[in-house]
């Protein structure tokens, strides 16, 4: 009997390894197959991969307010430093603002004036709701945060997200608890915006960078140097008006864009809730007829 | 020992690699803010795959592997399955240096590591590029590539007795 069992010893090891090569082929076809799947935008990828953040959110959650709180103490510590510059122009800042809110004020007077004048329908209402950025994208393939906030909360797919600076991306992906933000710098973000001063109309596109491109804008020649730019409104997702950032650099006649989001320094952000009028009307479904 | 208990810790120092890959996983998800290195984050699961297809090949079977690349592919909002196809080729080729590397002195795994995680930033970078069907900047996958092999140290400190723990496991 001992031979028998020795030879087939001797026989399961080769076959185990074999068994295991072919094991490693299979699975790096399979990781070629899913990713080929993943590009075609499949529903059922983004069911599991809600569905999977759901159950790890809370986990981040908790593992990810270490590393913020470090950030924050790091900040408090810069932001002592720095203090009394600060403090300066902020005082600088403020004499400025001071003058701005007394033109706001006419403005805004004239403005509801000539909107009575004409009839003009009042803008969509915007609403926010608040989320705790609880992870990254973890590596260069893609610029993305998820956040802890999802459709239970009132969060919805394509809305946009914002910081107290500026437009931060817009919700690719809604959990029930979680959500995901593809932000402006990722290479398959496109913004429809607006040069503030000028009106030229844009798209505003990432490259996996820390700056922004502007292309389709006509003309192209009238752009400068610390024009800034804001959401145009155009297409419904995003309320118009909300800043994104300054042109920084002219490089070969494409306009160069530095966000006012510091990305890195994300820590809560707000999902605005812009009910624009035409495009609920298509969300909602049509009342049953009567039976 | 209660036998049941006995069983119980056996079992759990068979999990120890496996609980080390998702730990890795969940810290590669989170964000970390470092000045100047944008979302850079280190690679964490490239740390706990190479360690573990050096040390304890066995353990970590590519199935596993397979199922952990995936998982971080759908927490970070990557492409699914590129970092599954990055964590197996990794595990093919340090299971296939594994008798050169095992029992030479640390710094000699250590620079084996960086040779395989600059390997993995390059395969990446290039995978990303086809994937987009554009020309990416290859820094961040280089910057992320340096910081894991400036992490492999710290990494391993953790690693080395959770192996040793593991290996008590095993029948003599």
């Amino acid at each position: 009997m001992r031979p028998i069992g020795g030879r087939i010893g001797r026989l399961a090891v080769p076959l185990r390894v074999l068994a295991q090569r072919f094991a490693l082929l299979i699975l790096i076809g399979a990781s070629i197959a899913l990713m080929i799947t993943a590009k075609g935008e499949h529903w059922a990828v983004e069911r599991v991969r809600t569905t999977v953040m759901d159950v790890a959110a809370p986990v981040l959650d908790v593992i990810s307010r270490p590393a913020q709180a470090l950030n924050s103490a790091t900040e408090r510590v810069t932001q002592i430093v720095a203090v009394y510059g600060e403090n300066e122009r902020l005082r600088e800042e403020n004499e400025r603002l001071r003058a701005w809110q007394s033109i706001a004020r006419r403005l805004e007077t004239e403005n509801a004036a000539f909107r009575a004048l004409l009839r003009a329908r009042p803008e969509p209402g915007v609403t926010y709701v608040s989320g705790r950025v609880i992870g990254d994208s973890g590596g260069p393939w893609v610029r993305t945060v998820a956040l802890n906030a999802g459709e239970a909360d009132g969060v919805r797919k394509g809305s946009a997200v914002v910081t107290g600076d500026g437009l931060v991306g817009r919700v690719v992906e809604s959990g029930d608890r979680s959500s995901r933000i593809l932000l402006l710098t990722d290479l398959n973000s496109r913004v429809p915006v607006v040069v503030e001063s000028s009106r030229y109309r844009a798209i505003l596109e990432g490259d996996n960078t820390d700056t922004l491109k502007l292309s389709f804008v006509i003309p192209a020649d009238e752009i400068r140097v610390g024009d800034r730019i804001v959401t145009s409104g155009s297409g419904g997702l995003f309320p118009a008006g909300l800043p994104i950032g300054e042109v920084s650099a002219i490089k070969d006649g494409t306009a160069l864009v530095t966000p006012l989001v510091r990305f890195d320094r994300l820590e809560y952000v707000r999902i605005l809730r812009f009910d624009f009028p035409g495009i609920e009307a298509e969300q909602t479904p049509a009342p049953k007829a009567a039976r | 020992m209660n036998p049941t208990l006995a069983r119980a810790n056996a079992i759990l120092r068979i999990l120890v690699p496996f609980g080390t890959l998702l730990l890795a996983v969940a810290l590669s998800g989170i964000p970390y803010g470092i000045p100047f290195l944008g979302p850079v984050t280190p690679f964490f699961a490239l740390i706990a795959i190479f360690y573990w297809s050096i040390h304890r090949p066995e353990q970590v079977p590519a199935v596993v592997i397979f199922g952990i690349g995936v998982l971080q592919d759908l927490i970070t909002g990557g492409p699914p399955g590129s970092i599954a196809l990055l964590l197996l080729l990794v595990h093919a080729l340090a299971v296939s240096q594994q008798r050169i590397l095992l029992g030479q002195s640390y710094l000699v795994e250590w620079a084996g590591f960086a040779l395989v995680a600059v390997g993995a930033a390059v395969v990446g970078w290039l995978l990303a590029c086809v994937y987009n069907t554009a020309l990416i900047l290859p820094w961040h996958f280089l910057v992320q590539a340096l910081l894991t092999v400036a992490l492999y140290p710290a990494a391993t400190t953790v690693l080395t007795p959770a192996a040793r723990w593991s290996r008590a496991a095993e029948p003599a």
